[in-house]
């Protein structure tokens, strides 16, 4: 009922966190709350395990040519670390707005897995991975569905690496109306000849290409045959043209 | 600091609500508070078999939970609109046996807490038997609609014409060329910054007092205790504190504010009830929503012959306090601007649909007519070959044919529209445009031009406004005025006014407002009226002052004396007083409570021209306005950076409706649109980079300052302006509001198609 509420624990290191998650099986973990708390308006709120006060998730580190960055960075933190600079902070520019940004953080964007959202479009872009408590999971097999993803009961995300020195270049398109909300997207990274494309906003899931040496319109029809399509405020007709359109002015910059 | 009319000190009012210290409604606090909630409809239209409060009643820290039954003594929210043979549609505070709209209130609980109140609202088991909905115009007019009112079986409640329907149907069958559209203006939700609240408090001695964001005490005050309450009017003070955005809704009377007053007086405490975002969606007055098919006669030389036009105004579920008089007698009187039109005739039917009520806002009917007619001339300059800019000026009025009557009730006073309209060109490089084009063209991009003229009425329909002057023991003088501001600066340009008339510093001025207790009457905010009507209440309050000033004078400083400067000098000497130390000489003999008065309603027409250049991404569907260029006259200018605020603030609202907004109800009258995740506002970054915005007053002769009122022309001009740049851009075809991304890549990509074959 609206109102009524688990309870708030704040755990000071992993080890605390565990054990307050294997004690509660409803609990939520809490991080920037920016998708957690307005998804729970008018419903009765779980336990909230905030992580906010866990250091070990808060650091981003540089191991040889591998980027990590701790779950509760927030993407206003790592837009400003010089190893995003370029398509990577450009496009974590696009999330919502400054304090969305200031809050919102790594581990959630990747375990909410909005399939428009940016953060899984470039870290898929840069064939990343998401670190767990238990495992290492490949960004590609990481998001399964719309807010799905591959995280099981109580698995902590913990990190997100990738490789850095990698240039791409991102275009999106933010349609707010008032039927809803459409962002559709497009990075292109050039692997030798050809190029590679990921894009977001049109199936299910963001999606990466292999490398395509002319136009990637087939790419984007196979995506259609071969996924959901994402059910958005526009028609599917008009994202995959205009992801199409994105994807080439992303081309022309790449 | 001295600063007098047509300077621009900062607003003196942003100190206080920039660093959290204004005080909205909810702000307000007193001890022993207890929440309201309202229980609304789920459904669009429903029979209501039963409701079952026993579990709410027994929940934790439930004080009361009320039904129609248990306030069935108080009146219904009145349709104040006097059109003759209008059938009622009568609102209840609370409703009895069928719900109407998505929002509808069916009970209303009181508790100890907010989260309490909430949570037996929940507990509130009411049996529904749901009924067919009719959600928009089109399903509420078909045959056999179900019917939402039995005293309205076809769901009209009015049918209203104005003009000459002879000659307008007889010039345009003979008229050379005839422009016809169908025009649809999307139903859009006002959004203020702050949602509306209300706080009621009890006492024995003095009765009630109803706190509540307003755009004035007086008139809320006399509904709620003449038509509501029926208590003497001592027996209830209506207080505003700040206001957060009114843009209309915060005029009228909503259930919420009777509940409150009626549970505080059962349960002898204060009550509050804020509502929230969703609350807003729901059951604010939403703006707009009217359909009209219009046509344009025009000769061989392209001069207009005639305008006819037909409109459907949708009212929602009740017919709001103003509701039926937006599309008649505040905006379907100007249907035709300011144009020199020999037969008009406008007829507009009300129906009433399963939706929100509709009433004012920003513009209220006049938005409507000038986007209309506009929409029309773009279009007849398209299709006749002519320059937008020259077939206006041909048809505008010119200086010396004014004052012109328009045949539909209004006189237009004063103004040089064919002036304003060259400034404004020339001020948006009017020749400029087709070298902007070809560069936006080379970069991929179509680009579009549009123009409007508007004209607005504003403060129409009055005859009067007060204020009340005060000579505080401090020094400060103290003054009341009947309106009230919701955003607009009136503490800081009344400030001026008052200021320079009596010849003080402008920190000596106080400006005060919202509270019967001091100020019982006034006629509030709306319709651009404020400067026009509480700046003449201001001025004649002060000649009061300086007369009676002089009369003191003379017993203190002599038979001979004069005023000037703030200074009363015995004249042929160096004997002088100030306005202060007259004052404190002889306490509360300056104060002075003034009425400005006029015999019939004298509008003011404020006016002006607005020109928007757009890009539209074929490849998007996205539009950028790339220019945007005004030149208004708004008569007299108080303060000239407030006025140009007023126009930024109103050109995001038109171009928020001309883009992005629009309300949704689904067929089963449902609203899709309940929340900002669905409902689209404008953002910084939808806004023109810059606004080349101009002032070119003809003050106004029928009121002391020469003002004519600026707040709703920034949203009349944009709409208009913006959406005829994106036809043009489209190669004239036709777009109706809200212009979005994907409609407009179809109609790109079937340009291209047609180009291509
Ligand atoms: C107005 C607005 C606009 C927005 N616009 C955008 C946008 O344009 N693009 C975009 O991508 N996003 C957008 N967002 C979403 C924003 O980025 C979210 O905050 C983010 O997706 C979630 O991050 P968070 O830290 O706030 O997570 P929370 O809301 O705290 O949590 C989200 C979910 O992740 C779980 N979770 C959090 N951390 C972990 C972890 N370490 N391990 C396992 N599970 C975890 C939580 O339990 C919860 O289920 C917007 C949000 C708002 C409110």
């Amino acid at each position: 009922m609206a109102g009524e509420s688990g309870g708030y624990a704040a755990p000071d290191d992993l080890g605390a966190l565990r054990a307050l998650l294997d004690a509660n099986p409803g609990a939520a973990i809490l991080a920037g709350g920016q998708s957690l708390l307005p998804s729970l308006r008018g419903k009765a709120s779980p336990l909230f395990v905030d992580i906010g006060r866990i250091a070990a998730l808060k650091t981003i580190e540089i191991e040889d040519n591998r980027l990590r960055v701790g779950a509760g960075v927030t993407l206003a933190a790592l837009a400003r670390h010089p190893a995003t600079a370029g398509g990577f902070a450009e496009a974590i520019g696009f999330v919502g707005n400054v304090t969305i940004r200031n809050r919102a953080t790594v581990g959630g964007c990747l375990a909410w897995a909005d399939p428009r959202g940016e953060l899984p479009l470039v870290l898929l872009a840069l064939g990343g991975t998401v670190v767990t408590d238990r495992r290492e999971i490949a960004m590609e097999s990481f998001i399964t569905g719309p807010s799905r993803t591959a995280l099981e009961p109580g698995e902590v995300i913990v990190a997100a690496a990738f490789e850095t020195g990698r240039k791409f270049a991102v275009e999106e398109l933010l349609v707010r109306n008032s039927t809803g909300r459409a962002v559709v997207a497009a990075a292109c990274e050039r692997v030798g000849d050809a190029m590679r494309y990921t894009i977001s906003g049109l199936v299910d899931r963001p999606v990466r290409s292999g490398p395509i040496a002319g136009d990637p319109g087939p790419w984007l029809d196979d995506l259609l045959l071969q996924f959901p399509v994402l059910a958005d405020a526009s028609s599917p007709d008009y994202r995959r043209r205009v992801v199409h359109a994105l994807a080439l002015r992303a081309r022309e910059r790449a | 600091m001295k600063f007098g009319v047509g300077q621009s000190p900062r607003r003196v009012e942003d100190e206080r609500l920039l660093t959290g210290r204004g005080r909205y409604t909810d702000d307000f606090q007193p001890e022993g508070t207890a929440y309201g909630v309202t229980v609304r409809s789920p459904y669009g239209h429903a029979r209501i078999l039963g409701i079952d409060t026993a579990d709410a009643r027994a929940m934790p820290g439930v004080l009361a939970v009320y039904t129609a039954e248990d306030i069935a003594h108080y009146g219904p929210i009145p349709c104040l609109v006097p059109l003759p043979g209008r059938i009622e549609t009568y609102r209840a505070l609370l409703t009895k046996d069928i719900v109407r709209f998505v929002g509808d209130g069916v009970a209303f609980v009181v508790a100890e807490t907010r989260a309490a109140a909430r949570a037996a609202a929940e507990a509130v088991v009411v049996d529904y038997e749901e009924l067919p909905a009719a959600a928009t115009l089109d399903a509420a007019l078909a045959p056999g609609a179900p019917a939402i009112w039995e005293s309205a079986p076809d769901n009209r409640t009015f049918d209203w014409h104005i003009g000459d329907e002879n000659a307008t149907r007889a010039a345009i069958a003979a008229a050379a060329h005839v422009t016809r559209l169908r025009i649809v203006q999307n139903r859009v939700a006002p959004t203020s910054m702050e949602v509306r609240a209300a706080l009621a408090e009890w006492s024995d001695d003095t009765g009630l007092t109803l706190t509540v964001g307003s755009q004035g005490v007086a008139a809320m005050h006399k509904t709620l205790s003449r038509e509501i309450l029926k208590c003497p009017p001592e027996r209830l003070r209506v207080v505003t504190g700040d206001v957060g955005g009114g843009f209309g809704l915060k005029v009228f009377l909503y259930p919420e504010y009777g509940l409150v007053l009626h549970a505080a007086e059962h349960l002898k405490r204060p009550v509050k009830w804020t509502g929230e975002r969703s609350d807003a969606f729901q059951t604010d007055s939403h703006g707009r929503a009217v359909v009209s098919e219009a046509a344009l006669a025009l000769d061989a030389e392209g001069n207009f012959l005639a305008l006819a036009v037909e409109s459907w105004s949708d009212l929602g579920a009740y017919q709001a306090q103003f509701g039926p008089a937006i599309q008649t007698m505040a905006g379907g009187r100007i249907i035709g601007g300011v144009y020199r039109i020999p037969a008009i005739h406008n007829h507009v039917h009300g129906v009433v649909t399963n939706t929100a009520p509709v009433d004012a806002y920003r513009g209220a009917g006049r938005p409507e007519a000038t986007y209309l007619v506009e929409r029309l001339i773009e279009t007849a300059a398209r299709e006749t070959g002519r320059d937008a800019g020259d077939l206006r000026r041909r048809n505008l009025l010119r200086p010396d044919e004014l004052p012109h009557a328009n045949g539909l009730g209004l006189t237009f006073d004063v103004g040089n529209f064919p002036a304003l309209l060259d400034a404004a060109l020339e001020k948006a490089d009017w020749t400029g445009f087709p070298a902007r084009r070809a560069a936006a063209e080379a970069r991929g991009l179509r680009y579009g031009r549009g123009l409007a003229y508007y004209v607005e009425i504003a403060g129409g329909g009055d005859l009067d406004e007060f204020a009340d002057v005060r000579f505080l023991a401090d020094g400060t003088i103290e003054a009341a005025v009947g309106t009230q501001s919701n955003g607009q600066g009136h503490e800081t340009s009344y400030a001026q006014v008052l200021a320079e008339r009596l010849g003080v510093p402008m920190d000596q001025v106080r400006i005060v407002q919202g509270d019967t207790a001091r100020l019982e009457v006034g006629r509030g905010t709306g319709g651009s009226r404020s400067m026009v009507w509480g700046g003449g209440a201001l001025i004649e309050a002060a000649s009061t002052i300086i007369e009676k000033g002089l009369d003191l004078a003379r017993t203190d400083l002599g038979e001979d004396v004069d005023f000037g400067d703030g200074l009363f000098r015995a004249r042929g000497t160096n004997t002088t007083m100030s306005l202060a130390e007259l004052a404190a000489r002889h306490p509360q003999a300056l104060d002075t409570r003034a009425r400005y008065a006029k015999e019939k309603p004298t509008p003011t027409f404020p006016n002006g021209c607005h020109v928007a250049e757009v890009e539209v991404d074929p490849e998007t569907g996205r539009v950028r306005v790339a220019r945007y260029s005004i030149v208004d006259d708004f008569g007299t200018l108080v303060n000239p950076l407030l006025v140009e605020g007023q126009v930024h603030g109103g050109i995001a609202q038109g171009l928020g409706q001309a883009l992005l907004e629009n309300v949704v109800y689904d067929e089963s009258a449902q609203l899709l649109t309940g929340s900002f995740m669905d409902y689209g506002i404008p953002r910084a970054d939808d806004m023109p980079r810059s606004i080349a915005f101009a002032s070119r007053p003809v003050p106004n002769p029928n009121n002391p300052l020469g003002a004519k009122g600026c707040g709703e022309a920034g949203t009349i001009g944009a709409m208009p302006s913006v959406m005829n740049a994106i036809v043009d851009a489209l190669e004239g075809t036709h777009v109706d509001m809200p212009a979005t991304p994907e409609t407009l890549w179809r109609i790109c990509r079937d340009l291209a198609e047609k180009a291509a074959a």
